[in-house]
């Protein structure tokens, strides 16, 4: 936690000349604050504990600060705190982090914008990248770059993923909702290439009722391809959705290349399959998929039902109810579930949920597993909501086990100064 | 320990008092909730020009510029009612005691004045319906009017939506044409986000994404909304019981957002490591035996991920200790490894030291 602070102090100082230049105008910031205590029994090596954290997360954005030369000025900042009441976990009595905190804004009228601090980097290669550093994207007639650099966030428990890291992803936009993309994504770990890969990406909206994705990333470091992804998704009509996909993967390409294991296993994963979300009015909701899973110990399935209806003159109630199967040859589970939603005044939601698995194998000498909740959720004032919940269940771990959350939720927006 | 409770229980305090100080942030309705009611058709139909009473479009530049018309030029024409308020005010009253209002946020970057020469003062061009005081239609012009101009369409299809919009991820709208959100968008949105990331951008703050991604993990989302039980959230319920058979299924899946790192921190505390004392050994019967149908180096193969969840602590905590050059273990590489990793790696790569001397 630490050697985040001081890395997000040193690009927050790196940061301030380019963007306070001049004195704000005007300024809008908008926050969110929740503070949730929860409790549960948590099995842990043959016993049951009981924890009970309580966690306190804050989201600020401060946005419409007005800069000569720099538009859409924004600074975005989202982190928890959190501490144990009851039994530790992981010997730790205190925790707490910064999910993003990054300062952007957009120079030579927008075709260049520049973030600074703790951020998401995704597109192509990158994957999904957690980083502390800086993200640059030249935009103009289509065409744009990305290109960006830091230091792997360290997430909690304290595990390095990276020394650091850095890419690019060059793209051209044909339409607002289709773009091809050619990425570039390295990851240094402990001295040595963690990860080298070249991915090409695209998106394209090929016609009103079909749109088309794909993404294909090779490892440059055992030159295989770690990921293919092709995606094609048609509305025939508003009521319906189809969408048929198909995905090959090296999981072993996933582990970091610096880890000994990388060196153990270069096995396959083939998927293929589809979705069909039907809404046949607009109170119903039916979503059918199913997949054929493919690896060396040979195939699964993957399916799923879910059904949804809300009823009552303003939708008032929600029925749903959810079957899934994952058959893999070796293990595999079934799931039934039910649940509602009703909103018994325009700001007073209680939800139940009865959810029950069965095994293909026993886990720890048992079967099944069953969870029922129910939660009241109260929007007591504009801004505010109260959320009470409690849960039991039977696993293969613990009988009777519990768990409860009460949350108190704030989300305000406040004007320092009004534009003119 | 009871220190520790009471400094927590302050900080819940603490937290909820700031919460509190903002309470009074209630505003009343505009101008006491009065609207004026204008039938436009009427002075239509009457051939009033647009202009004749909202001349001030020449000069506004932004839309929260004042261009209805001032009383004084109403009364112009209707003298005759100047005592008769709820001829167009639906609550004088109310006005009168409400005083002046706070100016409502603007959503849209929007010039009249750079506009009326170009439609030629046609108004019509772009407001394609007038309020009427009868209906309750929204008659604002819709974005398809704007792009029917060839450059906004451009602006559209370049993704600079900020050239019109305020701030989307402030004002946010419903997508429904242009990106559709329907069907199980949850599961879908990966494939979007990775290929078309600033148009995700547009709409939505990264504080957005972090509630469900951020690699931190302060609280899962399941039990951030326990209310939301229609939603397709992955760990919801008994994840503990089914999450071997998840990853087995889909490793990578797991390896997206969890390292293997993450995987033992919970694994250690179970005690589930090699020189761990739970009795509940996860390896099947004939897991070492050579022949066995289940030897663990055709699981490992085929599962790499599963061994690492667990045994990725060192080169001591793993495979190295039979699988080094001369152990009993054998060659564990995958076949066409030395192809790929000619032997002047080892002494470049220190993970290579663990088995192979330099």
């Amino acid at each position: 936690m630490r050697r985040s602070a001081v890395r997000l102090l040193a690009l927050s100082l790196v940061a301030a000349p380019i963007f306070v230049g001049t004195p704000a105008r005007a300024a809008v910031v908008e926050g969110s604050i929740s503070t949730i205590l929860s409790g549960r029994a948590d099995p842990r090596d043959g016993n049951v504990y009981t924890v009970l954290p309580l966690y306190s997360g804050l989201r600020l954005t401060l946005r419409d600060v007005q800069l000569a030369h720099v538009d859409d000025v924004r600074l975005e900042m989202s982190g928890w705190l959190g501490g144990f009441l009851g039994e530790p976990i992981g010997g730790q009595r205190f925790a707490g982090d910064l999910d993003v905190a990054y300062l952007e804004g957009k120079l030579a009228r927008r075709h260049i914008t520049l973030r600074l601090g703790r951020q998401l980097v995704t597109g192509g290669a990158a994957r999904f990248s957690h980083v502390d550093g800086a993200a640059v994207t030249f935009e103009g007639k289509g065409a744009g770059l990305t290109v960006y650099g830091g230091v792997p966030v360290i997430p909690r428990f304290d595990v390095k993923v990276g020394d650091a890291t850095g890419g690019g992803r060059l793209f051209y936009r044909f339409a607002y909702q289709s773009q091809l993309g050619l990425s570039f994504a390295h990851v240094q770990d402990r001295g040595r290439t963690g990860r080298q890969d070249i991915g090409l990406d695209f998106r394209s909206q090929l016609h009103r009722m079909v749109a088309l994705s794909g993404l294909g990333v090779l490892s440059l470091v055992e030159r295989s391809m770690s990921e293919i992804d092709v995606a094609a998704t048609l509305q025939p009509h508003r009521i319906v959705d189809v969408r048929v996909d198909y995905r090959h993967q090296r999981p072993d390409l996933f582990i970091p290349r610096a880890s000994i294991f990388a060196a153990f296993s270069d096995s396959t994963r083939e998927e293929v399959g589809g979705l069909v979300d039907l809404r046949p009015v607009g109170r119903l909701s039916l979503v059918a998929d199913y997949h054929a899973i493919f690896d060396e110990t040979g195939t699964g399935h993957r399916a799923g039902l879910k059904g949804q209806v809300r009823l009552g003159p303003m939708h008032e109630l929600t029925l749903g109810t959810q079957l899934r199967l994952l058959h893999l040859p070796t293990k595999g589970y079934y799931e039934a579930r039910v649940f509602g939603m009703l909103r018994i005044l325009p700001t007073l939601l209680v939800s139940l949920d009865a959810d029950a698995y069965l095994f293909e194998q026993p886990i720890n000498g048992r079967s099944y597993s069953f969870t029922g909740a129910a939660s009241l959720a109260w929007d007591f004032h504009p801004s505010w909501r109260a959320v009470a919940s409690g849960a039991t269940s039977t696993t293969p771990f613990i009988d009777g086990g519990y768990d409860f959350m009460i949350k108190l939720a704030y989300n305000p927006t406040y004007r320092f100064h009004e534009r003119h | 320990m009871a220190r520790r409770n009471v400094l927590l229980i302050v900080l819940f305090a603490v937290g909820s008092a700031s919460c509190a100080s903002w309470w009074w942030g209630m505003s009343p309705l505009p101008h006491g909730g009065d609207r004026i009611r204008v039938p436009h058709a009427r002075h239509q139909t009457a051939k009033v020009e647009c202009i004749a009473c909202h001349e001030a479009v020449f000069d506004s530049k932004a839309l929260g510029d004042r261009v209805i018309p001032e009383e004084k030029l109403c009364m112009q024409c209707h003298k005759q009612k100047k005592d008769d308020c709820g001829m167009c005010h639906t609550a004088a009253k109310a006005r009168a005691r409400a005083g002046q209002a706070a100016v409502a946020p603007q959503t849209l970057h929007m010039s009249h004045a750079a506009h009326i020469e170009r439609v030629k003062e046609d108004c019509t061009v772009c407001h394609k319906a007038l309020p009427n005081p009868m209906r309750s239609d929204d008659t604002r012009p819709k974005m398809a009017a704007c792009l029917s101009c060839h450059n906004h369409q451009q602006d559209f299809d370049d993704g600079k939506c900020s050239l019109c919009h305020v701030d989307l991820a402030r004002f946010g709208l419903k997508p429904v044409s242009a990106f559709s959100h329907a069907g199980n968008f949850v599961r879908e949105h990966m494939r979007a986000a990775r290929a078309t990331p600033q148009t995700c951008a547009t709409c939505h703050d990264q504080t957005f994404c972090s509630d469900c991604h951020a690699g931190t993990v302060g609280l899962r989302v399941e039990t951030k909304l326990p209310e939301r039980v229609d939603r397709d959230f992955i760990h919801r319920n008994d994840f503990m019981s089914r999450h071997t058979i998840e990853a087995k299924a889909d490793p990578a899946s797991c390896a997206r957002c969890h390292g293997t790192s993450f995987c033992q921190t919970c694994h250690t505390a179970q005690n589930l490591t090699p020189k761990g004392s739970n009795p509940r050994n996860p390896h099947p019967s004939g897991f070492s035996l050579r022949g066995s149908p289940l030897v663990h180096g055709t699981e490992a193969r085929r599962d790499i991920s599963s061994c690492a969840a667990c045994h990725d602590q060192g080169a001591a905590s793993n495979c190295v200790s039979c699988h080094k050059v001369g152990g009993i273990g054998g060659n564990p590489h995958p076949s066409g490894y030395d192809a790929r990793h000619p032997r002047s790696e080892i002494g470049q790569n220190g993970m290579c030291a663990a088995c192979h001397a330099q």
